[in-house]
């Protein structure tokens, strides 16, 4: 397991532990995801399951950052309310991109996954895991 | 009528967001997120996708105008963002540490754009600090065989921004002919 360690200083770091935790068990309960990342709502990694070298999670980090900033201003603009998930189909496997409910700050989950995998398992486990992490770190 | 693509780059807190929401007729798209980052820029919102804003010149002509993230961990946005567009109007803060290398990086991350285009140079915060001369600018640029215009601006005043904006049209025309 590849994990990302940079730019920690910028992370409030009890948040480390816990979304490593809480990755580890949602890699371990769905075994076609093939990289998953904790980021700040800014692009920062905190935490970083990505086995494959060639997939940067710094890289990963900022682009789940620009892609749910985005989803929010569009949300924003069609007056849809709050944004949650976004769902990318591609080719070869779906990307789902989460935020983690009542973290001040924000905290994003980008998951991507097999084309194998069905998409409302992953997201019923990608909810769960960001529920779960933001029970543990989370202001309600 | 035509519609132009104009791209606002620049480093985080140089002033991209202000800028564009200083001189667009239509409410600015921002895509703020809370800056962690604070060792870089102090500021508390940071922009992590693109600014959109839009002005109508007096010709009828409409400008699109989109910011890029500054950060460079949001680079793969300037190439994404610069597609189509008509020119590039880069902001230098002029406080920071190294601005001189801030503004070599954008030359040479936008090279493309600046080659196809043009670019115009907004030196901002100038107030604030021993920073560079705008002559140390030329310099840098003419070292690049590059004649781009260089103006001092605050990037909150409507008319500082226009006044790039129309610097840049200038040098589009002359580029042009």
């Amino acid at each position: 397991m590849a994990s990302s360690t940079s730019a920690k200083s910028r992370v409030n770091q009890e948040w480390v532990p816990v979304c490593q935790q809480a990755l580890d068990s949602l890699v371990e309960r769905t075994p076609d995801i093939l990289a998953a990342v904790f980021t700040t709502s800014d692009g920062f990694d905190v935490a970083a399951y990505v086995p494959n070298e060639k997939i940067s999670p710094k890289k990963l980090s900022a682009m789940t950052s620009s892609m749910l900033g985005l989803a929010e201003a569009l949300v924003s603009e069609a007056m849809l309310g709050r944004s949650n998930d976004v769902i990318i189909e591609a080719e070869k496997g779906q990307i789902l991109l989460l935020s983690v409910p009542n973290v001040r700050g924000g905290l994003l989950l980008s998951v991507i996954a097999n084309q194998k995998v069905l998409i409302g398992e992953l997201l019923w486990a990608c909810r769960q895991c960001c529920a779960t992490v933001g029970d543990k770190i989370g202001n309600p | 009528m035509s519609e132009f693509k104009i791209i606002f780059t620049g480093t985080m807190g140089a002033g991209k967001t202000t800028a564009i929401a200083a001189i667009s007729e239509t409410q600015v798209v921002s895509t703020d997120m809370g800056n962690s980052a604070t060792d870089e820029h102090e500021k508390a919102t940071t922009t992590v996708a693109m600014d959109f804003g839009s002005i109508t010149l007096d010709d009828g002509d409409i400008v699109r105008l989109y910011g890029t993230p500054g950060q460079r961990r949001f680079e793969f946005m300037w190439g994404i963002l610069s597609k189509g567009a008509l020119g590039l109007v880069i902001l230098v803060d002029n406080s920071r540490e190294k601005p001189l290398d801030d503004l070599c990086m954008y030359l040479d991350n936008f090279a493309g754009l600046i080659a196809e285009t043009g670019a115009v140079i907004g030196v901002t915060c100038t107030d604030k600090g021993p920073g560079p001369a705008l002559d140390e600018y030329y310099e840098v640029l003419l070292q690049r065989k590059l004649i781009l215009p260089v103006f001092p601006i605050d990037a909150r005043k409507k008319s500082d921004v226009l006044t790039l904006l129309e610097s840049l049209f200038s040098y589009l025309e002359a580029a042009a002919r």
